[in-house]
């Protein structure tokens, strides 16, 4: 796949996991637009989470930023309930594990690491590192971005077949 | 069925807390462990009647743990709630003796009927 093609995929799978992940949530929504490169865009959340992911043609960061006012719209059980860091980085964690889903259609398998919780000077560390990409979502309470940064060997991508694997929501049992 | 105790093994504390809250309020109790090291230990002193587990966790991961409980020997079962969809991975918590494999995010009421039919 050219490298071009490959990057257009990446930000689509990213912003289709993105809206997918929080309407599951119960939370609409809608992409603002891509910025590529600028990091000045990237504004610093109250909730900010990330989780690293590795393999052949493929290692970085995907990072969470997400104002707790939208926090606020996620259900809960009041008598279990749980932290808005918790809740984001159990996010992080789905987000990437959507993207990897989708990245084994295209025969880039990633190994994800833990999610951890992010503070600003981590933000900045990561920016500093360089973002790749920084996509915007527009909620009713606010902007939440997703940010990647590392290396992608678009190229790389290259579409085997229909996806033969479990995806969300599914229950096998064996 | 209603009773029974149910162990949830997840480093995410919001996973933990739903999925205890949607099997507590079908009738189980619960327990709830953030690694595979709490998980095991979790196990011998409680004697959970099945477990839920997740796959990526700090310390020992969910397939690791299961080959610990081996549960081939025991009877004890498991189900996996996890990111991961893998074959190779289903495939190796099959092996090991796991009844099946949930893909998150599951549908709590989905997940609290794979749990009745698995525990029955």
């Amino acid at each position: 796949m050219a490298p071009q093609d490959g990057r257009a995929m990446l930000e689509t799978m990213i912003q289709s996991s993105t809206v997918d992940l929080f309407h599951a949530a119960g939370i609409a929504v809608g992409p603002v637009a891509v910025n590529k490169v600028d990091c000045t865009q990237v504004q610093s959340r109250a909730l900010m989470a990330m989780i690293h992911f590795g393999g052949s043609g493929a290692q970085g960061t995907l990072g969470l930023l997400v104002p707790t006012a939208v926090f606020e719209l996620v259900r809960q059980d009041p008598a279990r309930p749980f932290t808005g860091m918790a809740w984001v980085q159990d996010s992080v964690n789905q987000l990437l594990g959507r993207l990897k889903a989708r990245l084994l259609q295209f025969q880039m398998p990633l190994q994800m690491g833990l999610p951890l919780s992010m503070d600003e000077k981590s933000l900045r560390a990561l920016l500093q590192q360089g973002i790749l990409a920084a996509y915007r979502f527009r909620t009713l309470r606010g902007e939440i971005s997703v940010t990647l940064s590392g290396k992608i060997d678009y190229a790389r991508l290259s579409y085997a077949s229909q996806m033969t694997h479990a995806s969300e929501g599914d229950i096998v049992i064996f | 069925m209603p009773g029974k105790k149910i162990l949830i093994v997840d480093d995410s504390e919001t996973i933990r807390q739903r999925v205890a809250g949607a099997l507590e309020s079908a009738g189980f109790q619960t327990l709830t462990a953030r690694d595979g090291v709490e998980g095991l230990v979790s196990v011998q002193q409680e004697q959970p009647a099945m477990v839920i587990l997740d796959v990526n966790m700090p310390r020992m991961n969910g397939l690791d743990m299961l080959d610990n409980l081996d549960v081939k020997k025991t009877g004890l079962p498991v189900l996996l709630l996890t990111t991961e969809v893998q074959p190779s991975l289903m495939a190796r918590a099959k092996q090991a003796g796991a009844k099946g494999w949930m893909v998150k995010p599951v549908s709590l009421e989905r997940l609290v009927d794979a749990v009745r039919k698995v525990v029955a």
